[in-house]
């Protein structure tokens, strides 16, 4: 087992929030193959709740999610003084331009454009993971 | 004719062939009524020798009656006669006195002309005119609705978008996953298979993108980000990763620069698109030999004092070339050429098509000259990063060129158009000179901006939405405070005679979109402001 999530002697939790189940499950898969504690929700209601309850180190949003898309989760959790802190990720539809953009607006700290790329995918986590210097 | 005791003494043959009575019935008698009314009544004539009140004449004309501006004393009316022919007719009628020396009226004599055929052909002009109000205002409202139509377009082609790739994510992801062999061991008979899992996916999927760029460039929807273009870079970047695949057919892959390359004024991830399905392509039909990748300055004829406008890209190769007669249809959509189509070379023919269309909609052409049996060479250009405006400070004879920031930043340009991308791209040129922009996306919105953001110009697209661009320049135009605002029209519409009359003095300038590059655009905004200010 790759022991990326587990560097400082914590094991990370990620929280994945994708409707698509197949897609959702190879995340995870991809997760926890790294070494990653990865936690799931299915819609933006969900998304808001496990993340006042789970506390993630990371959350990787797509946007076009139920109920509450991925846009107003992030304004819903970047408006919280104790959920602000946590770095979400964007998973973009990567032709569509104007997404990236909207992301980074709605408060996303980054973006993966999809499709999702299993092998560039620890990678570019463990990035955003990274403390800001 | 009439004499004062209301006698016939005259019926000429006009009358006689209008009304179908003779001269001989009538002459002599007082029946001049009798042709034209089912009861007796008094005919123009009469009214003449009578020399009836007005309010008497009314009793018999009502309105229709009017004194004659030709005649003194004649009185003349038009009226319709309904037992005139069989299917009555309009007749205009004057009727004069007839005075003795001593000026008494002693008779009167009236005339009439069949005005059927002029009031018909009137009233048909009328229903004609009628009638095309009804078909523009019918074709406005299909104009609505295939606006509505497009937008519906976008949205399925981005829901289509979204709903293509998961699945496929899926299948890619989850191949890579076994092939890295995330779940174990696999066998190698497994890894081939899996492997050509993976590479039909990746097809599938480049298929997806190419039938949706195809699709946006068709629309217009076609988002760009237009910056400047460090083209020598990019190629760098781009054939490198194209690298292993040169070396599996062993070719060689050669560069050349300019050494003053001009920026280009593109959207960098577009670029990079072309040059890698150019080079893709001379790699595919190229079994030995070199590949080359060149990019200079290119001047154009008109303004050759103004320097480069164009950064020229060149992709040579030494492959099989194409015959002459698929030269001309090699940019057609879903056009893989007869002679090349076998398994070897699949694909949907949309690569160079979509090259193409990237290539205009930022500005630039594409062309490709080949001989066949000994290799091709397909060109593009891109517009070179302002240019144009950078010369314009220089011949104004300011000397030192202004930070572009300083200048424009004291100006706010209102953009109005309904059509997003064109704000879009509009406000991110102006944006990117330091001009502090405002949007609207139709002429309400563009009104209600102009008052609350008081703006020192309007770019301003004619065919929107509810208030069309004509009513804000007419509203624009009539406020006080308003009218002084200087107004670029940016139009998709060939506008008629009237219309550029009608515009002419109330804007500044009328501009075809697609015709002008931005730089142009950028020009024209810059003189504009630099005039009201």
């Amino acid at each position: 087992m790759n022991d990326r999530g587990i560097r400082e002697g914590s094991v990370k939790t990620v929280l994945v929030v994708e409707d698509d189940q197949d897609n959702r499950e190879m995340v995870i898969k991809v997760l926890k193959h790294n070494g990653y504690r990865a936690i799931e929700a299915v819609d933006g209601e969900e998304a808001v709740e496990r993340a006042k309850a789970e506390n993630p180190d990371l959350i990787l949003l797509d946007l076009y999610i139920p109920k509450m898309d991925g846009y107003e989760v992030t304004r819903t959790l970047k408006g919280d003084q104790g959920l602000q802190h946590i770095p979400i990720i964007a998973l973009t539809a990567q032709a569509m331009k104007g997404n990236r953009e909207e992301a980074l607006a709605a408060g996303c700290d980054g973006y993966i454009p999809k499709p999702i790329n299993v092998r560039e995918l620890p990678k570019q986590i463990e990035h955003f993971l990274k403390p800001n210097p | 004719m009439i004499n004062k005791d209301h006698i016939v003494t005259h019926w000429n043959r006009a009358i006689e062939k209008l009304t179908g009575c003779k001269a001989e019935e009538m002459v002599g008698t007082d029946k001049q009524w009798c042709p034209f009314r089912p009861e007796k009544r008094p005919i123009m004539a009469d009214v003449i020798v009578d020399e009836m009140e007005e309010q008497e004449i009314e009793k018999y004309y009502g309105h229709s009656w009017r004194k004659s501006s030709l005649i003194e004393g004649a009185y003349e009316a038009e009226e319709f006669f309904p037992q005139i022919d069989e299917r009555g007719k309009w007749l205009f009628f004057t009727a004069a006195p007839i005075r003795d020396a001593n000026g008494e009226t002693v008779g009167s004599i009236e005339t009439l002309w069949d005005t059927t055929e002029r009031r018909e052909a009137r009233e048909a002009l009328q229903r004609a005119h009628d009638e095309l109000e009804e078909k523009t205002a019918e074709l406005e409202q299909a104009n609505v609705q295939l606006r509505r139509f497009d937008e519906l377009k976008s949205t399925f082609l981005a829901n289509m978008s979204h709903e293509l790739r998961t699945p496929l994510n899926s299948i890619i992801g989850y191949t890579d996953l076994l092939l890295d062999r995330v779940d174990g061991d696999i066998t190698d008979e497994q890894e081939k298979s899996l492997t050509k899992v993976h590479k039909n996916a990746k097809h599938l999927l480049t298929l997806i993108n190419d039938v949706l760029d195809i699709s946006r460039i068709e629309s217009g929807r076609m988002e760009l980000d237009l910056k400047p273009v460090n083209v020598k870079d990019l190629i760098g970047e781009t054939i490198s990763a194209l690298d292993p695949l040169i070396d599996r057919k062993g070719l060689v892959l050669e560069t050349a620069f300019d050494e003053e390359l001009p920026l280009a004024h593109a959207d960098a991830d577009r670029v990079r698109q072309v040059v890698t399905n150019l080079v893709d392509n001379a790699i595919k039909f190229t079994s030995e030999g070199r590949i080359t990748v060149r990019a200079k300055a290119a001047e154009r004829g008109l303004h050759k004092d103004k320097g480069p406008e164009f950064v020229e890209v060149c992709i040579s190769d030494t492959g099989r070339g194409i015959r002459k007669r698929d030269l001309n249809r090699l940019f057609d959509k879903f056009r893989t050429l007869d002679t090349l189509a076998t398994s070897q070379y699949k694909g949907a023919g949309l690569g160079l098509s979509i090259c193409k269309g990237l290539v205009e909609i930022q500005g630039g052409t594409i062309w490709v000259r080949s001989t066949y049996g000994q290799g091709s060479t397909f060109c593009f250009t891109l517009p070179a990063w302002a240019e144009a405006a950078k010369l314009d400070y220089k011949e104004a004879g300011i000397g030192e060129e202004p930070r572009p920031s300083k200048v424009a930043a004291q100006s706010r340009v209102l953009v109005v158009d309904d059509e997003p991308d064109q704000v879009t791209l509009i406000s991110k040129i102006l944006g990117e000179e330091g001009y502090h922009i405002v949007k609207a996306y139709d002429g309400q919105e563009a009104i209600e901006s102009v008052k609350r953001s008081q703006p020192d110009l309007i770019i301003l697209d004619l065919m929107m939405p509810n208030v069309d661009g004509f009513e804000v320049i007419e509203y624009l135009k009539g406020g006080e405070e308003t009218k002084e605002i200087p107004i670029i029209v940016l139009t998709g519409r060939e506008l008629t005679k009237k219309q550029t009359q009608n515009l002419h003095g109330k804007v500044e300038r009328i501009m075809k979109k697609g015709i002008l590059s931005m730089e142009e655009i950028l020009e024209v905004v810059k003189s504009t402001l630099g005039t009201f200010q």
